[in-house]
């Protein structure tokens, strides 16, 4: 690692502007938290690209696969607990498929796939890419099942190089990721067939020592697969790797972890929390896809940034003119407790949430960002009064101080609801129903 | 190669519940981070009844707790062999007005008799209601060192006299933030019960729910006290099925509670939580499995 002065010393120290920072040492100082790249620059010497760039590696590479221009990106992490920072890029769930199935259920299977939709914090997601095992050990088979799920990225699952030859000639739109074996013929092929190699090793020393091989070959675009029988060495395996990467700068394991699953959805949970890049499930149930979604989605959430929902009406439930209208900030945290308690309550209701900066309901009290002027310019901008023929909005009763200043200011009667989340089904049951 | 890891210089406590009649089981005692080292202490699984079913309880729960009453729901309970038994005292909330079949202390008497497994006393969640009476089923154990709780910056007091008089250990709750966990630590501590007896609940929430804070806040406390913070050196505990089956998945399919409960609870394990209490019996079995390979 090169400190921010370091760095400046090898820019042109021109102070262009070019790079979208006011001075060279801005922009080496950016350069040192990794936030952007040497070759921002435009005038930067080719060796001193070259210098940052080598200086500024990652612990961990960062590797892309998948569509062309629709590429997949896994590891480039930096830390070995996310509140250090945060974990980057989410694991890339494989859903294994074999080659021996016909080519009818093959294609029954695909589209299941491709129509499931999992839905989290009201963003859609689909599954990522799907892995195809060569089972017929026959390449014609294998390549043709590979053609047929060509528009998912693919993990290709083969000991026989021909099977693979044969499938990667028909993935032409993508980078594949290729599981076989790591001998000179594979190293040599993944390279020039513009794929991803998984180097496998049942332990850290047989993978860095196979990762060192590979390199040697100016090849660098692989992952390892810590070939593990449980849970146990799992994590201790997978743990230790990260640290060593992370901690000691070890650059044979500097590469993404990939964890086999099978059908086991406990275990592909445990390698959500730690550590994989690329996690193979032999599972199409849509409920465990979406429990693991889930998790991958909280667990690879940026601590430094507050989640935020956006401000605006939420209908919870089929609310009419009679319904509650509820108010609360835009912290999802919040928002979440606040909607779980109103699903449990069964009482449809309007739940308003103002633009609070993503602070809980005490802390943008404070920072007067929920405020009675806020909240009234969020019931006058939701259109709220179009949907109720009432005009009681019910406030959180940690703010109960803003009842008399909100009633004036919005013309609304406000009514002091209960301090804590879970009580509110009793306040509705209570005061509403 | 030689594997370089991080040392730490601080200890977990250990807890114990359970005793005389009743069996005893340990958690805690850690010096890395969860599984790291061997032998690492697994965590205890326990199974969770409430005195009273509510009508808004899970679809799914209630089928499984509701048909019996409260010393048949116990017998079942037992019947999965949880490590520990954790017995939930809504009843007495005021915002609950379905009736038990008992005062809290009489319905504990009839409990106790039936099953000698450790037990987690919990109350109503109210401040005050909480104050009253857990003291009182606190004395009906006395000696048979329960893990009472919850307490909190406003009960902690009485909880803590009572924990320490008849030698129980206390839940003491916080809201994702180690300062004020570290600050009620000290607190009870100055009350007569030491960090060993207390437990810590830094909150927890559901998967997709905000489960992240939860879990980071488990890391962060567990690597503050492995750097040697004895003051959060406590074991943790996690609420996992209160909070899982009240999620709108729970709601839709049993099998998606039961996924929901279940890596709800191994995120908590991850992140270091040494007691786990759960709802669904489905869960307790799954989460057994995988720490009889794990430890
Ligand atoms: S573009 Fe290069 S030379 Fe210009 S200011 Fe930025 S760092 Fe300096």
């Amino acid at each position: 690692m090169m400190t921010g002065l370091q760095i400046y010393n090898q820019l042109p120290k021109t102070n262009c502007r070019k790079c979208g920072f006011p001075t060279c040492l801005a922009f080496a100082m950016a350069i040192s938290q990794r936030r952007v790249s040497p070759d921002n620059c435009p005038d930067i010497s080719s060796e001193a690209e070259k210098l940052l760039s080598e200086a500024m590696r990652p612990p961990m590479n960062k590797i892309k696969f998948g569509l062309k221009h629709n590429e997949m990106e896994i590891g480039g992490e930096e830390v070995l607990y996310r509140h250090e920072r945060t974990f980057y890029h989410q694991p890339a769930l494989a859903l294994l498929l074999s080659d021996t199935v016909s080519l009818e259920e093959l294609k029954d299977a695909i589209e299941t796939i491709r129509d499931m939709d999992f839905e989290l914090l009201g963003e859609i997601f689909k599954i990522d890419m799907l892995a195809i095992k060569n089972d017929s050990r026959n390449p014609d088979i294998f390549s043709e099942c590979a053609h047929l799920a060509r528009d998912f990225p693919l993990l290709l699952i083969s000991e026989d190089i021909d099977s693979v030859r044969k499938a990667r000639s028909v993935l032409k739109d993508q980078i594949p990721i290729i599981l076989g074996d790591s001998s000179e013929e594979w190293i040599e092929f993944a390279h020039n067939a513009d794929s991803v190699l998984v180097i496998r090793g049942s332990s850290l020393d047989e993978l860095a020592q196979k990762s060192k091989q590979v390199q040697s070959h100016h090849f660098n675009n692989i992952i390892l697969y810590p070939e593990v029988k449980n849970i146990k060495e799992a994590l201790v395996t997978f743990s230790s790797s990260r640290e060593m990467a992370i901690k000691s700068n070890c650059q044979s394991l500097g590469f993404p972890l990939l964890g086999r699953a099978g059908k086991d959805l406990v275990i592909a949970a445990h390698f959500i929390c730690k550590y994989a890049g690329i996690i193979i499930l032999e599972t199409t149930d849509y409920e465990e896809l979406l429990t693991l979604m889930t998790l991958r989605f909280n667990i690879y959430s940026d601590p430094r940034k507050p989640l935020m929902m956006e401000p605006k009406l939420y209908e919870i439930g089929k609310p009419g003119e009679n319904s509650p209208v509820l108010v609360t900030t835009n912290f999802a945290l919040t928002y979440h407790m606040v909607h779980s308690e109103i699903v449990t309550s069964h009482v449809p209701c309007f739940l308003l949430i103002t633009a609070s900066d993503g602070l809980s309901v005490l802390s943008a009290w404070a920072a007067d960002k929920f405020s009675s002027e806020i909240i009234t310019k969020s019931i006058k901008n939701s259109r709220i009064e179009d949907k109720v023929s009432h005009r009681k909005i019910i406030i959180p009763g940690c703010v109960a101080s803003l009842k008399m200043k909100l009633e004036t200011e919005s013309g609304w009667e406000a009514l002091i609801g209960p301090g804590d989340a879970p009580m509110i089904p009793q306040f509705l049951k209570a005061h509403w129903v | 190669m030689e594997v370089i890891r991080a040392e730490y210089k601080g200890k977990i406590c250990t807890l114990h519940v359970g005793g005389m009649k009743r069996q005893t089981v340990s958690c805690g005692g850690h010096t890395s981070p969860p599984f790291l080292s061997t032998p690492y202490q697994r965590p205890l699984l326990a199974l969770e009844v409430y005195d009273v079913i509510l009508p808004d309880q899970n679809q799914y729960l209630k089928k499984i707790w509701s048909a019996e009453d409260f010393i048949s729901r116990i017998k079942k309970a037992e019947s999965y062999s949880p490590d520990v038994l954790c017995l939930r005292f809504i009843s007495a909330s005021p915002d609950v007005n379905i009736a038990a079949e008992g005062q809290p202390a009489e319905l504990l008497i009839q409990a106790k008799a039936v099953t000698d497994l450790p037990l987690i006393i919990t109350g109503c969640g109210d401040n005050t209601k909480d104050e009253e009476m857990l003291p009182l089923l606190s004395d009906e154990m006395k000696d048979e060192n329960v893990l009472l709780g919850v307490a909190t910056e406003e009960n902690y007091r009485m909880l803590a006299v009572s924990c320490s008089v008849n030698d129980h250990s206390l839940i003491a709750e916080t809201p994702l933030d180690l300062s004020l966990a570290k600050q009620l630590n000290i607190l009870i501590q100055n009350m007569g019960l030491p960090v060993e007896r207390i437990v810590m609940h830094h909150a927890t929430a559901a998967l997709g729910y905000g489960l992240e804070y939860c879990y980071s806040i488990l890391e962060k406390s567990r690597l503050a006290a492995l750097e040697g913070d004895h003051m959060l050196s406590s074991v943790m505990l996690n609420f996992v099925g209160q909070e899982s089956w009240k999620t709108r998945e729970a709601q839709k399919s049993e099998q998606l509670g039961i996924n929901w409960e279940t890596v709800t609870a191994l995120a908590y394990i991850e992140g270091g939580a040494d007691i786990i209490v759960l709802d669904h019996p489905e869960c307790l079995i799954r989460l057994r499995a995988l720490l009889d390979q794990w430890t």
